[in-house]
């Protein structure tokens, strides 16, 4: 007997959207990314820097320190500021977008198998094809491969429910 | 319009393909071409520089730094990237079990049905952002969910193929694009 351990219904919002879009994100951009990027940036930082207090002989010097000092802030923030922000503004515009084609989705976890459906769509993944489940701030994935994933948002369950979630795999 | 219906089991090289093509438009090598030419114009200028000092890399370290740096970013997003994105749509499709199954394919007027033992996909055309047609396979992506739809035109009959093709360009007008395949690598099937 195939017992469901979860059912529930939801509809994602827009604030839903962008929530799973920055997630994914922290989730698939490589850490070491991340660090080469701030390192990167606080040296362009501390070399324009040093040289903007050191060498100014004529204005072409200031502004080519200058320039390097706003290149390095844009870099070190690039993840954390610049990319967020690009990322958040894409999703509410892909959201907005297709926002007609939103309808009210359906999630099931079972014994055997998790289900997920809407109108126009219809999964039923035997437990074993799951490729992994990762549980971020606002938003649980399941993962049938390394790419595609089914979203849900954490606002519609219980503490209860995610901890099923959470030894489901 | 007739329906179309028939059955397909995808390949890895094939769904390789269309992630490489999804990739170069709406993933990470979008933009390579433009990124590759920034680079090789400030290749060419260091290059220039160097000329007009006899290239003397020893007066210049810098500009021969800043070259050598250049010219791996040129052959990054031209060679290297793309690479990458085949690679990655084959372990993608290595990584899933349900890529690699058969599925029937039902073409409407107003919509497509995909359906396998574990999915069930209904998508408008007005859903599609990209309707790509190569010489191995027709990629459909769009949605919110904007996964990549690949079919293989190794199951279809010749007239199924023209058919399918007519009814793409006619039904996603804007969206339809038309790319030649190099034909290369076709070791990994």
């Amino acid at each position: 007997m195939n017992k469901i351990l979860i059912s529930e219904s939801f509809l994602i919002t827009q604030e839903d959207f962008v929530n799973m879009q920055l997630e994914k994100r922290s989730l698939t951009v490589p850490k070491e990314n991340k660090i080469i990027f701030r390192i990167s940036g606080i040296i362009a930082i501390a070399c324009g820097t040093a040289a903007f207090i050191n060498i100014r002989d004529n204005i072409y010097q200031v502004i080519c320190w200058f320039i390097l000092i706003v290149i390095g802030c844009y870099v070190h923030s690039y993840y954390d500021v610049i990319d967020k922000a690009i990322l958040a503004k894409n999703a509410v515009d892909f959201y907005k977008y297709n926002q007609k084609d939103i309808s009210s989705k359906n999630i099931e976890f079972s014994e055997e198998e998790f289900k997920i459906s809407d109108e126009s769509h219809c999964m039923n993944i035997p437990k074993k094809y799951i490729y992994k489940i990762c549980e971020e701030k606002n938003t649980v994935f399941v993962f049938t491969d390394i790419e595609n994933f089914y979203y849900i948002p954490k606002r519609i369950l219980s503490g209860q429910q995610l901890e099923i979630i959470r030894n489901y795999k | 319009m007739t329906d179309i219906c028939f059955k397909n089991k995808l390949k890895i090289r094939e769904y390789a393909e269309g992630y490489q093509i999804y990739d170069v438009l709406h993933g990470n090598s979008k933009g390579r071409v433009w990124k590759s030419s920034l680079f090789f114009f400030m290749a060419m200028a260091m290059l220039f520089i160097l000329m007009m000092n006899s290239f003397n890399i020893s007066a210049f370290p810098v500009t021969t730094l800043v070259l050598l740096i250049c010219m791996y970013m040129c052959s990054y997003y031209i060679y290297i990237l793309p690479k990458k994105a085949k690679l990655r749509g084959e372990h993608i499709y290595k990584t899933s079990r349900i890529l690699s199954k058969e599925y029937s394919f039902t073409v409407k007027k107003e919509c497509f049905i995909i359906k396998n033992d574990y999915e069930y996909i209904k998508k408008y055309y007005s859903e599609l952002t990209d309707c790509i047609e190569t010489d191995d396979i027709f990629l459909l992506a769009g949605g919110i969910e904007n996964r990549i739809i690949v079919i293989s035109k190794r199951c279809l009959s010749q007239d199924e193929k023209i058919h399918l093709s007519d009814f793409l360009k006619r039904e996603t007008v804007k969206k339809y694009r038309r790319t030649k395949t190099r034909k290369k690598g076709k070791k990994n099937e």
